[in-house]
């Protein structure tokens, strides 16, 4: 027994020591003071943060960048500059000097941010020093020195296109257009599609007083994407906004319902925020995209409830919120007043195809052919705006003959067919066409532009 | 073996509490020792940015006209306009959340009354009031994002709202176009209609229009300029030559100021007349006045809008900027003031001694630090010298402001609406007015 007795004390004397000394740890641990954080975020969000901020963990330059990573990403700058000044402390080092960088851009302390670039940005070529430099650029910009900010963007180096961008854009803005040509030619080489770089390409051509080249530049944009990535800070803290609290649950539930039609995360998730106080501090259409989640997976009670508080609490009758009303009409058979709901959509929002298709079923079930056959016509032109603009021109073309083989009214139609017909090459066809759609509408502003092109002559000119 | 039997009971009893405590200290220490508090907090630097004023001599008192209950509301724009022709003033509003148009309306116990005018308005950013069909009432134009958030999606649509006595009856006036945030009524074209300018703020594409009145209530367009970003077209006679011209701030892949000069019969001159190469300045406005009364009209800027940026903060730059009209389309710039993240501004004499005054609201001024202006007003000396005053901290997240007679005592007031996008949430606010109380020595 004696030797239970003292086998007992001895694990208790162990488990004191190791306590005690975990006491110690937390009592000694440096911990970083929290904001308001009920005030920013959801509940989950908020707790996730709070544990995060003041959980002991290792005191080491690492730990303290990660947590500086989540408060940047949250916008709690006082609290990321104070663990980067610690991480500073347990270990200085470029990654480090680079975020310092970061968080003094954005609280405006402009001299303090280049100081931290510059220790960073050197002449090794390597991608973080390019990220320093291009960086230093922009402070350049937000001091209005024309000057510093062209040699930061230049010592950048020539494959960190964000940089080899901004170098255009100077030469474009000040008056040296003419020495843009090769920062162009390497752009398109690399960027050929990208939304910003034809329409810098636009204002190349306008600074060089060619209006014609600038028209077919800025006639591209209207089809290009944006491609390039600029802001690299954004693009650094968005995927960190993924890794916490309801943000995160809400793609993780996603993914399960897309990829293995799993409903119960999804279900969970809507009854989850239906109890939590703080769910508007999450995002403007938090709400209605857990609906439509609920819905997907067969939620149809946590849906309803959703929508009714984004009608009555929220107040935000979004187009959305009324598609999904009509989605839950629709699913009852309750015909009407699904149609009451996808017409308050297309009212709000009148360029959704999707609703539309919805709406064609709807008035079938309804009996009511009008609408149903106009709701048809919308979604084609809706199908075909939306290849148009992702510049898929055969195809955008194909739907709007279709349309307007039924339907030779909408002037609309006519207009975009004729681009198609342009921009393929079959400039009679495309002048046709223009004629076709300013017979129909005589104040169709773009047509009245295209032919007037055509025809050489001035826009007011056309009878 | 009796004095064993007799040190059992106590010694038992010890053991089981060795192994009672044994086996609670480590879900105790679970508990516990989370909760312990550190010694060492990180020290964090309390005023990081954002800018505070000497409070207002003038007496404003602060009033809600409209209860947002619950909800975050997403006030776009506010206007002081007498819409039913009562003598006295209403406050027109575009709600950019409710998705709809409303009139805040004074009634006589004192409240505000609350009537919506319109609804199914995909995120109205701004209404103009005008008699449209010249059948001498008011009719309204509203402007529609489509979208208050960012995006860049053919969204965008002018409507006007047609006043048919019981209600408004909505006709499209423009559409296939990008999110629109501003349209101002001018003849530009000199044959007696109204026209419109028109602004496609869209978000990487936009552009700057002038829709030719053709009569019934058929417009056609003309593109003046192609730029994403432009917020406001405030039309006026910039250079005195007797016709209307248009104005344009550009806002997002470039920051310009932009003019189109009318040449009369609907032909305009482009006119760039001040750009920056910061294009992080965050141009959210702009606003013509005659500032300095000087007979010319001069244009305000505010800057501050970063909203491209997730969590915006105040910046060195922010402020609002004044340009001069010096003629012969020549502005001179001058920044007037520093309140960080200023997103509109509105003119009137606020103080009544002749000259013009400036208020100006802030979106995000670094809200953690309570003292921080929300709302301030620029205390005009007569030579275009401005003091700033704090009128209030709080609601905060303004973006819109104007100035007007809002109780009918003669004295102009101020109110504003609230964009309450992001946190924190703990000062929010819809429509907010200020009102102009007489002063002690008034009073005296």
């Amino acid at each position: 027994m004696s030797r239970i007795r003292t086998s007992l004390a001895a694990l208790l004397a162990i488990e004191l020591l190791v306590i005690g000394g975990l006491a110690w740890r937390k009592s000694m641990s440096p911990v970083v003071p929290l904001p308001a954080l009920r005030e920013y975020h959801d509940s989950q969000t908020a707790a996730e943060l709070q544990a995060l901020l003041q959980s002991p963990g290792p005191d080491s330059a690492e730990r303290w960048r990660s947590l500086a990573d989540a408060c940047l990403a949250y916008g709690h700058y006082a609290q990321a500059d104070a663990c980067l000044e610690r991480a500073w402390q347990r270990g200085e080092s470029r990654d480090i000097a680079y975020q310092r960088g970061l968080c003094d851009s954005r609280l405006g302390r402009l001299d303090k941010s280049r100081g931290w670039f510059e220790k960073v940005a050197d002449d090794s070529g390597g991608l973080l020093s390019s990220r320093a430099w291009y960086q230093l650029g922009r402070l350049a910009l937000r001091r209005e020195d024309a000057e510093g900010a062209a040699d930061a963007f230049r010592r950048a180096g020539d494959f960190y296109w964000p940089a080899v961008y901004q170098r255009a854009k100077l030469l474009v803005r000040g008056g040296r257009a003419e020495e843009a040509g090769p920062l162009f030619d390497r752009l398109f080489g690399q960027y050929g599609d990208d939304l910003r770089v034809w329409q810098l390409r636009a204002r190349w051509y306008e600074a060089l007083g060619d209006e014609a080249q600038a028209d077919r530049a800025f006639d591209r944009a209207a089809r290009a994407y944006p491609s390039l990535g600029l802001d690299d800070t954004e693009l650094y803290l968005r995927p960190i906004r993924k890794k916490y609290g309801f943000v995160r649950d809400f793609g993780v539930a996603q993914e399960k319902f897309h990829k293995s039609n799993e409903g119960e995360p999804a279900s969970q998730l809507a009854r989850r925020m239906l109890a939590d106080p703080l769910w508007q501090n999450a995002y403007l259409t938090v709400n209605q995209d857990v609906a439509q989640l609920a819905l997907q997976a067969n939620d149809v009670e946590s849906a309803r409830r959703l929508l009714d508080r984004q009608f009555i609490e929220q107040r935000y009758p979004s187009s959305k919120a009324w598609e999904l009303r009509g989605d839950l009409a629709f699913r009852n058979s309750n015909w009407q007043e699904a149609r009451e709901g996808y017409l308050h959509a297309l009212e709000i929002s009148p360029t959704r195809g999707e609703v539309e298709t919805l709406l064609v079923t709807t008035a079938e079930k309804l009996k009511q052919p009008k609408v149903a056959s106009l709701a048809r016509q919308r979604s084609v032109m809706q199908i075909g705006l939306e290849m148009f603009r992702r510049n898929e021109i055969m195809d955008a073309g194909g739907m709007f003959s279709e349309l307007l083989d039924t339907h030779p009214e909408w002037h609309h139609a006519w207009f975009y067919l004729a681009e198609c017909e342009r921009l393929r090459g079959d400039l009679e066809t495309a002048r046709t066409y223009y004629e076709k759609c300013l017979a129909l509408n005589p104040d169709h502003g773009r047509a009245r532009w295209a032919l007037a092109h055509f025809l050489g002559i001035k826009p007011e000119e056309i009878e | 073996m009796s004095s064993r039997h007799e040190e059992s009971p106590l010694k038992t009893w010890i053991e089981w509490l060795l192994v009672g405590l044994v086996l609670l200290l480590p879900p105790l220490a679970w508990w516990g020792i989370p909760r312990i508090p550190s010694r060492q907090m990180l020290p964090v630097e309390a005023a990081l940015g954002g800018t505070r004023y000497e409070p207002s001599q003038l007496r404003l008192e602060r009033r809600s006209l409209s209860d947002p209950g619950d909800a975050r509301p997403f006030i776009a724009n506010v206007q002081v306009i007498d819409f039913d022709d009562d003598g006295r003033s209403d406050v027109l509003v575009c709600d950019a959340k409710q998705n709809c148009l409303k009139l805040l309306t004074r009634t006589d116990e004192g409240p505000w009354n609350e009537r919506v005018l319109a609804t199914d308005l995909a995120a109205p950013a701004h209404a103009t009031v005008l008699d449209m069909d010249g059948d001498g009432d008011r009719d309204v134009v509203v402007s529609l994002l489509g979208d208050i958030l960012p995006n860049d999606g053919v969204i965008g649509r002018l409507v006007w709202l047609e006043n048919t006595g019981a209600g408004f009856e909505t006709h499209l006036l423009l559409d296939d176009v990008r999110r629109v945030a501003d349209c101002q009524p001018g003849d530009f074209d000199g044959d007696g209609d109204m026209d419109l300018a028109v602004a496609v703020f869209g978000y990487a594409r936009g552009q700057v229009l002038w829709l030719e009145n053709r009569g019934e209530g058929r417009f056609r367009d003309h593109e003046l300029l192609n730029a994403p970003g432009t917020i406001h077209v405030p039309v006026a006679d910039f250079d005195g030559d007797g016709d209307l011209d248009i104005a344009a701030i550009v806002s997002q892949e470039e920051e310009e100021l932009w003019a189109f000069e009318n040449l009369g019969k609907g032909k305009f001159q482009k006119r760039r007349l001040w750009f920056t190469i910061n294009d992080d300045l965050g141009s959210a406005g702009l606003v013509a006045d005659d500032l300095d009364q000087d007979g010319d009209v001069d244009l305000l800027l505010p800057v501050g809008d970063n909203l491209e940026i997730a969590h915006c903060h105040p910046q060195p730059y922010h402020g609002c900027l004044w340009f001069e009209n010096k003629g012969n389309w020549q502005f001179d710039v001058r920044r007037i003031s520093d309140l960080g993240t200023t997103y509109a501004c509105a003119v009137g004499d606020l103080d009544a001694d002749g000259d013009r005054d400036v208020v100006l609201v802030s979106l995000v001024n670094n809200w953690t630090n309570p003292e921080n202006a929300s709302v301030v007003w620029l205390e005009n000396d007569g030579k275009q010298n401005f003091t700033p005053w704090q009128i209030d901290n709080q609601p905060t997240h303004r973006v819109t402001v104007a100035v007007g007679d809002l109780d009918g005592d003669g004295r102009p007031d101020v109110v504003t609406g609230g964009l309450h996008l992001n946190g924190p949430f703990d000062r929010v606010g819809g429509v907010v007015a200020w009102f102009q109380r007489r002063r002690q020595e008034e009073g005296r």
